[in-house]
């Protein structure tokens, strides 16, 4: 050995003591106290001013050096640099260590673990002049990471960044029938656990781009769009809609021409990038509901027992029976309104909006003059007659006579009245109270 | 103290060293590890890596699948004795798993430091240092 080597190989041995270390023995014993005035110099004493660090974008100097050590130390206070071997030659200097510490402050964002961590760490100095002027090297930070227990976590958004964008590649490939960007994201080994849903499908990423091929002359126009993506370690489950005209064979049945829509799961696991398995359930039945080749098995919509619903609930506010609400709407009830009846959820702001019109106007009457019902809906046009004789939306009475007209659509589902979509004359309210001028 | 004239000069060392990183490493001639490291090849980085010619070839074979298109440029070489210590250059594009990340398709271009103990003209312990802080930013997962 040199005694240039020899001279460096002291410097840098004191240096891990005395600086690193902080005088510390291994057992903890000869602590320095944080003198962090100090500290700048006492690095100085060490390290070069143009110190350069190569995982650093520009030279870093001991103010450097001090930073990324007060970093270390607020986290593991206890740390220690356990000095292996120095394996020197001349100017080069090589630190082996193993250092080890309690986590007891937040690091990079991370809270205190309290956890007991032991890393690698490689250092190689270049010494000029008789102070440490380069550095490569330090931990293993994936090691590190993982000891913190927070790599996974760090990991997890940016993976679930790369499968959406395989879920995208998937669906996208599968809207252009494009083989190509299938066999990017399937496995030539994928397992589809509901192949024997179409026979005679080859195995691997080939049956899944037959069956979309299949799908695709079925259905012309058939566009999948992605409605939910959920990303957990390995796996990806989406839910997906599809809409195609079915100008195609489908399952043995011929074309029908009509527009088909459904509704379809899917859960995919991911190995080295690319989906290996998936399970899969779609709206088959409905799709041959759509095309009338199977019954409904929804029962038929009884279309006059919802409007004597809707007729009844209008002849009761006749009467003032507010109450009748309880018996012919859903507590769940949702009212898609306007600046009269804005929108509202449950029954008691129905309850409230009827008392306080019956107070303004008590002689009050409602008409149907034609009420129009389809599937699960009834339409009705109303009309309100009655006079003013209490205050009505911050108007004091006038005594006057007014009227008003509205269209209402009422959505029935187990025999009450679930929700509402509804569009009154306001205008012709406003002008009658003189606010909006007539005509 | 006796002077075994047996024992490797240090420019020796640094030869055998220079054919393993450049048999491996930049040809990566997997089928050379038998020959180039001892039954009992230790492979200190990181703690759980499997041991043996066998272990290490696994280890090799895993992080060319990362990246294949992987280079590795020796950028010097110093030592002391048995233990020689080389600064590397690597660059490639994970195309493969890497450490729980899946391909990203993205290029990696860090430095590295590979420290190798030499026993009985073979190598018989290896520790490694890559700037994995670097890595995780430019496969964009920080």
């Amino acid at each position: 050995m040199t005694a240039e080597t020899d001279r460096n190989k002291q410097m840098v041995q004191t240096y891990v003591r005395e600086v690193v270390n902080r005088g510390t023995n291994e057992d903890g014993t000869g602590r320095h106290p944080d003198n962090v005035d100090g500290m700048l110099e006492l690095f100085s004493k060490y390290v070069a001013p143009d110190a350069y660090d190569f995982a650093a974008p520009e030279a870093i100097g001991p103010q450097g050096a001090v930073d990324t050590l007060k970093v270390m130390w607020a986290a593991f206070p206890n740390s220690y640099f356990a000095l292996d071997q120095l394996p020197a030659e001349r100017d080069l200097i090589m630190i082996q260590a193993v250092i080890s510490g309690t986590n007891t402050g937040p690091l990079m964002g991370f809270p205190a673990t309290g956890k007991d961590l032991s890393v690698h760490a490689l250092q190689l100095f270049r010494v000029v002049d008789g102070k440490l002027a380069q550095h490569w090297g330090g931990i293993s930070m994936i090691s590190f990471l993982q000891q913190m227990g927070v790599y996974d976590q760090i990991l997890a958004p940016r993976i679930a960044e790369i499968y959406t964008a395989m879920v995208h590649r998937y669906i996208d490939g599968v809207n252009d029938d494009d083989p190509a960007a299938l066999r990017e994201v399937f496995a030539v080994d994928f397992n589809d656990h509901n192949n024997a849903q179409v026979s005679g499908l080859p195995l691997g990423v080939e049956g899944v781009v037959t069956a979309h091929h299949m799908l695709n002359q079925s259905f012309s126009d058939l566009t999948f769009a992605i409605d939910e993506i959920l990303v957990e370690g390995d796996q990806v489950a989406i839910r997906v809609h599809a809409n195609g005209v079915h100008t195609g064979d489908f399952y043995g049945f011929p074309p029908t021409g009509k527009p088909i829509s459904w509704t379809a799961h899917r859960i995919l696991r991911v190995k080295d990038g690319m989906f290996v398995e998936a399970w899969n359930e779609f709206d088959q039945v409905g799709i041959l509901q759509q095309m009338g080749v199977v019954p409904s098995f929804a029962p038929p919509p009884n279309l006059e027992a919802n409007k004597a619903l809707v007729r009844r609930l209008y002849e009761e506010e006749n009467k003032h029976n507010v109450d009748i609400v309880d018996e012919l709407m859903s507590p769940d009830f949702v009212m898609h309104g306007d600046a009269l009846n804005p929108y509202q959820k449950g029954l008691e702001p129905i309850k409230q909006g009827a008392r306080m019109t019956q107070e303004a106007f008590p002689d009050l009457v409602v008409d149907i003059e034609d009420i129009v019902a389809a599937g699960d809906k009834v339409m009705v046009r109303l009309r309100w007659t009655g006079t003013h004789t209490g205050a009505f939306m911050g108007f004091p009475p006038s005594g006057k006579k007014m009227t008003w007209t509205a269209i209402a659509t009422n959505r029935i589902e187990n025999g009450k009245i679930v929700e509402r979509w509804f569009n009154s004359d306001v205008f012709g309210l406003l002008q009658q109270f003189g606010i909006i001028p007539a005509g | 103290m006796t002077v075994d004239t047996a024992e490797p000069t240090l420019e020796e060392n640094k030869a055998l060293v220079r054919e393993f990183v450049e048999r491996i490493f930049v040809k990566k001639d997997l089928d050379a590890i038998d020959a180039l490291v001892t039954d009992d090849f230790v492979d200190h980085v990181p703690l759980d890596s499997p041991g043996g010619p066998a272990g290490f070839r696994a280890s090799m074979d895993k992080l060319f699948t990362s990246f294949p298109d992987l280079t590795t440029k020796i950028d010097d070489i110093v030592g002391e004795g048995n233990r020689l210590v080389v600064r590397v250059a690597i660059a490639g594009t994970q195309r493969g798993e890497f450490e729980r990340i899946p391909p990203t398709n993205k290029r990696i271009e860090v430095f590295g430091l590979e420290v190798l103990e030499v026993r009985d003209g073979k190598i018989a312990e290896r520790w490694m240092f890559r700037d994995e802080m670097l890595i995780l930013h430019q496969l964009g997962m920080m």
